[in-house]
């Protein structure tokens, strides 16, 4: 994957983001129709109030999903993000130039993950 | 109109437990005759319509710190208790679970749903469980569960 470039570098509203979820066991983390449990969207304290995503036009699948075995791929549009309050920044890694955060859930908010998992399809697992 | 008689254990059935075969009849009420329907095997043991959830949630107590690899906390007891006490109101309300799953914070999602709306109950193990709707048409709602706020939730998912 080729380093992006300074003016690529910024999330867009027409963008979508990868975020990984946990595969195994997989009914634990999707529904039976399989849709994402709003618990993939969920804040922890090792996360410092930043959902951990990569913007997809940066990255691959392949990439994004670092471990098959592991983990699944959620695809979820900025605009949904932004349109429930939530915004999404680019937060490039040393070793992940795709990583973005999804910035402004609080802990005690459970509608935004909510609203977030009815939002993000299963793209890749 | 369907009748049940001759409810009675059957030898051959034995190795079913708590089975039992019963003589179906059809009553044709405008004659006010019956007829032979047919020969059943009956069970006389009480299922839960939420046992297959309720013992998920209690099988959480199987999970232990880090059981994502992400660093989860696993429920604790009293989480998994105050779950099944739910899920089994819900089973008194006539309510079918759509799904359970645990959390990343210790926490435990019951989820319900009919058509485009969800409701999720979700219980956690430091502060008071909470109540969810979500549907596409409407505004969500966020509220402590209690008996009141359920109500309103079963009511609003079942409208």
């Amino acid at each position: 994957m080729p380093e992006p470039r300074m003016e690529e570098q910024n999330v867009s509203i027409e963008d979508s983001l990868y975020r990984r979820i946990y595969r195994t066991p997989w009914h634990k983390f999707v529904y039976p129709d399989n849709t994402p449990t709003s618990r993939n969207f969920v804040l922890r304290p090792k996360d410092n109030g930043k959902l951990s995503v990569d913007v997809a036009r940066l990255t691959t699948k392949e990439l994004a999903v670092k471990d098959i075995n592991k983990f699944a791929l959620v695809e979820i549009f900025v605009k949904d993000v932004r349109n429930i309050g939530l915004s999404a920044i680019y937060d490039p890694l040393e070793d992940n130039l795709a990583h973005a955060a999804i910035c402004g859930l609080e802990e005690d908010d459970d509608i935004k993950p909510a609203i977030l998992a009815k939002k993000a399809k299963i793209v890749f697992s | 109109m369907i009748a049940f008689d001759h409810y009675s254990l059957n030898p051959e059935l034995e190795h079913l437990k708590n089975t039992g075969t019963a003589t179906v009849w059809r009553y044709d009420m405008e004659n006010s005759k019956r007829a032979f329907y047919n020969s059943t095997i009956v069970s006389n043991q009480n299922y839960s319509l939420n046992d297959a959830p309720i013992r998920s949630i209690r099988n959480l107590q199987e999970l232990t710190d880090n059981w994502d690899g992400e660093e989860a906390v696993a429920p604790n007891e009293k989480t998994i208790n105050s779950a099944v006490a739910i899920a089994k109101n819900l089973d008194l309300a006539g309510q079918k679970i759509y799904h359970t799953s645990p959390g990343p914070n210790g926490e435990i999602l019951i989820s319900l749903r009919k058509n485009e709306k969800n409701v999720e109950l979700l219980v956690f193990a430091n502060k008071s469980p909470k109540v969810i709707t979500i549907s596409d048409l409407e505004e969500p709602t966020q509220a402590l569960l209690t008996s009141e706020s359920l109500q309103i939730a079963l009511s609003w998912l079942n409208a």
